[in-house]
């Protein structure tokens, strides 16, 4: 009767709850968005546009704006929804979805057919008008794929080995009658073996576009308005930055700016001169890099200005003046500055460049998975993050780092302030000072290194000039009392890494160091996917088809690389027209005797057999092959070294055209190119291997000993002695034991560990036909943790007594959980708890009430923010190792104590390393702390 | 003996109700115990205050929180942006979670009540919720271009079309980068951020985490730390005395607590900008309650034992 | 046969993701991803096995009218209710089951979670006594700690908190290598004995 009363009062606060949630959904959300705009994106390539529109109030408990957009005003598709802060509102007056660059178009997540949006009700504008994600079913995506511009992201073995070659005739019929057929090779895919499809609008196109709001019953308002809206191909922004430099006596001059925010329209960067009478002259163009960085700095020589404006002369220099213009790809311009600037003149270029850095070195990174190029230079750096002095500045802390490389790897500094010198081990990164400093006077901090040459396979001599230091100059603020740096110039300069591929023509800029690093490590991804444009669709086949020719590498004979198709019967295809046309020519050469069309054939003729013959010995190679799966293993090969393959150099810049570059770094065979190796073992970790091996070895010999009988001893550990005696005790009171594995996964050792302890107590509690209860929070858990009870009884001989609803699942959610438990030790009055494994916030929950019942508490963990608790509230504790020990101690077995034991050897081993390391750094001796690896 | 006894086996529901009382009654009536202040604060302080007015320089929040610490590190929240809204220094702030992004709204929302003049991508930007896997790509483009970096703020806006980041480029114009974390404080930030481009970094952490923070505190990868609520009340505390009443700040005057105490009254302040320290009063509160019940606890324990003694002479 | 091929698999991929620490070649690490994304599958499975569990627990319970059966039935409607509200209407904001968390879950989770204070509270009265010298530091070292952390430490004397400092970072760091160290071992050697066979009780019933 009491229960009833209970569960009615339960049930009626649930049913009370669920209809103020139903109260709550006749919220109304009548009023749709207003003021909604399509607007173009500025400065952009044209493939955006900003959609604007008026948030509904606060009190419409909105919490999203979900954002339409289709090629009619009649079809429009989700694509994409802004989520709202139900509490705050929005707090600006207008919302902004900034539709631009590439969007996914169709993927996984798409419907197999075309659906209505949900939410919307019959007669309603939105009814017929709004659809969900465009589907993957080819005849509604197929048609649409010509009204965006459309980018494949195909992954590229599926793109070398998986795809259907297909013809596809074009029947053109020219304004005269003529019929023009062109054919083209396509490889075709399905839409599952691509990565993405990505669309981006095209110029001058109407889309069209609607928001509608959702509230927070899941409610949508009435659609918006429709608006259309068309992107226009806007002219690059202006840049902001531009300077040039010209050095007299060097002859050439340097031009630096900044680099623009949409980078993906760019066509190339002009440099324009204005003679004495303001007339314009480019003298230099870079194209650009997409889609990597392009450099923004040059070197122009007087040369080859004076190659494009004949009248130059340098002697002029102060009458010219000079701006830079970026091209898009439709060849809109945009200059930088309104007015030209004039060029900063300089006679002696020494005063003003900096020193280039030195002992620049590429190599490929060691101990890597092949895909990291290591970069270092230059000379160490010395810094100091932080300064602390007293009162009465005859303290200072000095809080330093070091940025140092393999060829000078510092181990030792010496540091000097106002006369003090102090050697420094570089250990802990601070130093401490007794100074008298006059703090109205500046203060120079400076260090000298002493390195240790890693790098001797490269640099055999090579050591840090004695002399060689790095100060700092401080002054006191007396009325801000703060200690403050004087800013030096090298902090102006920063490094630019510039590499550039082996299947490209420019170099590109893949980061910017700070003025104190001194070591970079390039990270060369692994080639894995293609991009292919605008692909057709047959909906016979239900496949997409893109282009088939792949970039194989940089070839002097065809700029900028060469290109080859992936199948070889649409090579031997090619070729074969090429030779019936040469023959077709080499008739009509023999029949012809003007001797302008004589010279014309036999270019035409020649440029066919170029064609035919002339290729990269690789890809004669690749089309020896008789396969085309052998043939394609030989070019994908080719296709991604030649892209991972890089050289380099450092310009050091101040970013205002005053700049200093290193040689390209050659190897000592010549060769300027580094591909990054793949290696089969990593050194760093030797001395984990070592450890292994002892560990693995000591655990062969002691199990090898306890085998053949021989005694080991293990400290005895009072809380697996007490496990006995706790569960006679739930015996005698007749009362069952808890026992809780942790509440962590079965990934976790301790986890395991805990179980290992569940089967030795769950048989003792089995053969004293004790009930043991085991709550599980992880669900892997369960079904082992129900073995190792079942188990245990059978083996206690009493498979009679075992429960299988003795081990259950109660809630994955921590604190569920810990009230689910909580709940069953104050119901059931067990009279032991074991709790083994790993546990969190929740360990004094469990165990406090434990405690209050008066149950006899053992717990186990390696948690050990959580053994406090543990060892406040419960009669014994195993800490730590102690754990994964306590199986050993219970089964007795020779193999499990002979690990034990071996445990115990290694961790004497350890202890004699710490002890020694700590002797040795005492010292100052770390050669033995630096074996050890830092992670 | 009776008395030892009872102490010994005090129902534990006499305890809970006392501390129920000690959580609840200073909340009630704040007892206004004083705050002192420590370094790592002050210097945190100090180094935001000193951009006070600048248009060039801002700092950036990263919100990396979500509810359940929110106790701990919304009041710093608060008072770090009410610090920067009075002394118009720009604010970015950021979130990697969006239980994050939820809160840099609330807590924007809730300063800038107060602050009429402040508006929205002029005196600070939101750059929203970013996806966890562009903390990389953003924290290292920050470095270049903030604005192409980040892209757009949380209303989709592009960031280079937006007021406030007219003289902002990169990370020269970032005073402080601060993460306010539940989790592991700030070590990305020093590797990425500050490791590469030199920018100063800070952490607002739970008072679990704040011993972790201290090596990096002393070699100055941290130039500051607020720690739990306590490090939330200081600053507090820094805010109220300096900069409510427009002063910069100095060493001098923050610790002198009899000065501090001066140039306010606690109760003038409106509770969400004093929450830390009402908040310290509870925790100070119960710590002594705690500390008074183990004493008591030892007492009646000494007691038995010294009866008991007395037994086996008898 | 039963219990040999199981560990004959846990053995080779035990030995292979060893050798995965020692080798960064790409295929390595490519074994070791694509193994991740395998062991993920296998979540979504013992779900059912779960709620199968907490179902049959409840349900013989209420069969057999065991002993407070009707919070059982509580349990079975909340699981039931939960799931179908997921099931209907997505798990999105704005949907019944976010109501549901927001409105059970949360709040009975910071409940519990709140109860830790007046537990600590109990536990320190109980449990903390000067019983020998050892629990006589620690009480003290405890009761340093307390006061250091909140402004009346610092009232008392400037060297509280000086010392609560040094207590965390010197003492308690000490501790707590060492701890760690040991736990180290220990999940070493226990990942080895499971590795090499002689640890099997994971692999439960059912003999060789």
């Amino acid at each position: 009767m009491k229960i009833c009363i209970k569960l009615f009062f339960l049930l009626t606060i649930l049913s009370l709850s669920f209809s103020g949630n139903l109260i709550a959904k006749l919220l109304p959300n009548d009023e749709p968005v207003t003021e909604l705009k399509a607007e173009d994106v500025p400065n952009d390539d044209g493939g955006g546009l900003i959609i604007s529109w008026k948030p509904l109030h606060k009190d419409k408990k909105i919490i999203e704006y979900r954002i339409y957009r289709g090629v009619t005003p009649d079809t429009l598709f989700y694509i994409g929804k802004i989520p709202v802060n139900v509490k705050t509102g929005v707090i600006g007056d207008t919302m902004r979805f900034t539709d631009q660059s590439w969007v996914l178009f169709v993927d996984a997540t798409s419907p197999a057919e075309l659906r209505r949006e949900k939410g919307q009700r019959k007669g309603e504008i939105g009814y017929d008008v709004l659809y969900r994600k465009v589907p993957r079913d080819m005849k509604v995506y197929g048609p649409l794929l010509k009204e965006y511009r459309i980018l494949c992201v195909i992954p590229l073995k599926q793109y070398l080995y998986k795809t259907k070659m297909k013809e596809f005739t074009e029947i053109d019929t020219t304004k005269e009658g003529k019929v023009d057929t062109t054919s083209t090779t396509l490889a075709g895919l399905k839409l599952r073996q691509f990565k993405y499809l990505l669309t981006k609008q095209i110029i001058g196109k109407n889309y069209y576009y609607a928001v509608q709001a959702v509230n927070l019953n899941r409610r949508t308002s009435p659609l918006s308005e429709i608006v259309a809206g068309v992107t226009t191909n806007d002219p690059p922004e202006k840049l902001k930055e531009f300077y040039a430099v010209a050095y007299l006596d060097t002859e050439e001059m340097r031009f630096e700016w900044s680099l623009p925010t949409f980078a993906e329209d760019q066509k190339q960067f002009n440099i324009y001169l204005y003679d004495e009478n303001g007339e314009k002259h480019r003298i230099f163009t870079r194209a650009d890099a997409y889609p990597y960085t392009p450099q923004t700095n040059a070197i122009v020589t007087f040369d080859s200005i004076k190659v494009r404006f004949p009248e130059f002369n340098s002697t002029n220099m102060k009458w010219y003046r000079f701006n830079i213009g970026e091209q898009d790809r439709a060849n809109q311009e945009t200059l930088a500055k309104d007015e030209p600037i004039p060029a900063e003149i300089v006679e002696n270029s020494m005063d003003v460049l900096p020193p280039v850095p030195q002992y620049f070195t590429v190599e490929d990174n060691p101990n890597d998975k092949g895909d990291q190029i290591k970069i270092f230079f230059d000379k160490p750096y010395f810094g100091i993050s932080k300064l602390t002095y007293n009162n009465d500045f005859t303290k200072l802390f000095v809080s330093y780092f070091i940025r140092d490389n393999e060829l000078f790897k510092v181990y030792r500094i010496t540091i000097q302030i106002n006369g003090t010198k102090q050697t420094e081990y570089v250990l802990d990164d601070k130093a401490k000072f007794k100074v008298d400093w006059d703090y109205q006077e500046p203060m120079t901090i400076s260090a000298t290194f002493q390195c240790r040459n890693k790098a001797k396979r490269l640099y055999k001599d090579v050591t840090l000039p004695e002399d060689y230091s790095v100060s700092h100059t401080f002054y006191y603020d007396e009325e801000r009392s703060l200690v403050e740096l004087v800013p030096t110039e090298s902090k102006n300069y920063s490094f630019q890494i510039y590499k550039h591929n082996k299947s490209s023509d420019v170099y590109r800029f893949p980061k910017l160091l700070s003025y104190m690093e001194r070591e970079y490590l390039d990270r060369i991804r692994y080639e894995e996917v293609e991009f292919r444009g605008n692909p057709k669709y047959c909906l016979d086949d239900n496949r997409l088809y893109v282009s088939t020719y792949l970039s194989i590498e940089n070839w002097e004979e065809q700029e900028p690389y060469y290109t080859m198709a992936i199948y070889l019967e649409q090579l031997e295809k090619m070729n074969k027209e090429m030779k019936d046309e040469i023959d077709k020519l080499q008739k009509e050469l023999e029949e012809t005797s003007d001797k302008d069309k004589v010279d014309s054939l036999k270019t035409l003729i020649k440029n066919y057999t170029n064609l035919i013959e002339d290729k990269p010995p690789i890809v004669e190679l690749a089309n020896e092959q008789t396969t085309n799966r052998d043939r394609m293993k030989i070019l994908d090969k080719r296709h991604c070294e030649s892209k991972r393959t890089f050289k380099y150099f450092i310009r050091k810049t101040d970013g205002k055209g005053h700049f200093v570059d290193t040689k390209v770094y050659t190897k000592k065979d010549g060769d300027q190119y580094f591909f990054p190796q793949s290696n089969w073992f990593n050194k760093n970790e030797i001395i984990t291997l070592i450890a292994v091996l002892i560990f693995g070895a000591l655990v062969y010999f002691m199990i090898r000993a306890a085998k053949k009988g021989k005694k080991l001893y293990i400290r005895p550990i009072a809380g697996i002695q007490e496990i006995d005696t706790a569960i006679g005790r739930a015996t005698e009171m007749g009362r069952p034991i808890l026992f809780v594995p942790g509440i962590s996964g079965i990934r976790d050792v301790a986890t395991l560990a805990g179980l290992a302890i569940l089967a030795k107590v769950a048989k003792k509690a089995a053969e004293y036909d004790t009930k043991i209860l085991v709550p599980i929070r992880d669900y892997i858990v369960l079904p082992i943790a129900q073995e190792i009870v079942k188990e245990a009884h059978y083996e206690a001989g009493r498979p009679d007594t075992y429960d299988k609803n003795s081990v259950f699942f109660i809630s994955i959610e921590q604190f569920a959980f810990v009230s689910g438990v909580n709940g069953i030790m104050i119901r059931e009055k067990t009279a032991t708890n074991f709790y083994m494994g790993m546990f969190y916030a929740e360990s004094l929950l469990l165990t406090e009430t434990g405690s209050m019942t008066g149950a006899i508490q053992i717990a186990g963990t390696d948690a050990i923010t959580q053994l406090p608790f543990f060892i406040t509230t419960c009669d014994y504790t195993l800490m730590g190792e102690e754990l994964y020990a306590a199986s050993a101690y219970l089964s007795k077995q020779p193999l499990i104590l002979g690990t034990l034991k071996a445990q115990d050897y290694v961790k004497l081993l350890i202890v004699i390393a710490v002890v020694f390391g700590t002797l040795l750094s005492t010292i100052h001796l770390t050669f033995f702390m630096n074996w050890f690896p830092t992670k | 003996m009776k008395f030892s006894e009872s102490i010994q086996k005090l129902d534990r529901r006499y305890i809970y109700i006392v501390v129920a009382l000690a959580v609840i009654i200073p909340l009630i009536f704040p007892l206004g115990l004083k705050t002192y202040l420590t370094t790592p604060v002050e210097d945190l302080y100090k180094h935001i205050d000193e951009i006070a007015g600048r248009d060039d320089m801002a700092i950036l929040i990263d919100f990396a929180q979500s509810p359940s610490t929110m106790p701990e590190l919304y009041p710093m929240d608060i008072a770090i942006l009410r610090h920067c809204f009075q002394r118009r220094i720009k604010v970015f702030t950021i979130a990697y979670f969006p239980q994050g992004a939820a809160i840099v709204e609330m807590a924007l929302a809730e300063v800038k009540e107060d602050f009429p003049e402040i508006k929205q991508d002029v005196d600070y930007c939101n750059f929203g919720y970013k996806s966890g896997y562009m903390f990389l790509p953003i924290v290292l483009g920050m470095g270049d271009d903030i604005a192409k970096a980040v892209e757009t703020n949380s209303e989709g806006n592009m960031l280079e079309n937006l007021p406030i980041m007219e003289k902002i480029k990169n990370y020269d114009n970032i005073q402080v980068i601060i993460e306010i974390t539940g989790s592991t404080p700030g070590i990305s930030y020093i590797t990425y951020a500050r490791g590469r481009f030199g920018v100063d970094v800070a952490v607002g952490v739970t008072a679990v985490s704040a011993a972790d923070v201290y090596p990096y505190l002393q070699t100055g990868q941290l130039i500051g730390s607020l720690g739990g609520l306590k490090g939330a009340a200081e600053y507090e505390e820094l805010v109220q005395t300096f900069a409510m009443q427009n002063l910069d700040y100095s060493k001098k005057n923050a610790s002198d607590v009899d000065w501090r105490e001066k140039q306010y009254s606690l109760s003038s302040v409106p509770y969400k900008y004093k929450k830390a320290r009402v908040g310290m009063d509870t925790q100070a509160v119960v710590h002594v309650l705690i500390i008074l019940f183990i004493v008591i606890g030892n007492i009646g324990y000494f007691i038995e034992k010294r009866t008991e003694k007395h037994k086996y002479v008898k | 046969m039963k219990r040999t091929i199981p560990l004959l698999i846990v053995m080779t991929l035990g030995f292979l993701f060893v050798a995965h620490v020692f080798i960064p070649s790409k295929i390595s690490q490519d074994f070791f991803d694509w193994f991740l994304k395998w062991t993920k599958v296998i979540g979504p499975f013992a779900v059912v096995l779960g709620v199968m569990s907490l179902v049959m627990v409840h349900s013989t319970k209420i069969r057999r009218k065991a002993h407070n059966w009707g919070y059982s039935i509580v349990a079975l409607v909340a699981l039931a209710l939960t799931t179908a509200t997921g099931f209907i209407w997505g798990i999105q904001e704005g949907t019944p089951y976010m109501w549901i968390f927001r409105n059970f879950n949360v709040p009975l989770g910071a409940t519990m979670f709140s109860l830790l204070a007046f537990y600590i509270a109990s536990a320190a009265y109980k449990a903390f006594r000067a019983r020998s010298v050892e629990a006589t530091v620690l009480l003290i070292a405890a009761i340093i700690v307390m006061l250091g952390r909140v402004s009346i430490g610092h009232a008392i004397s400037h060297w509280i908190p000086d010392i609560t400092e040094w207590i965390l970072n010197v003492p308690n760091l000490a501790a707590k290598r060492g701890i760690t160290l040991g736990v180290g071992l220990g999940m070493t050697a226990t990942s080895l004995k499971i590795i090499l066979g002689i640890e099997r009780t994971y692999l439960g019933g059912g003999k060789d």
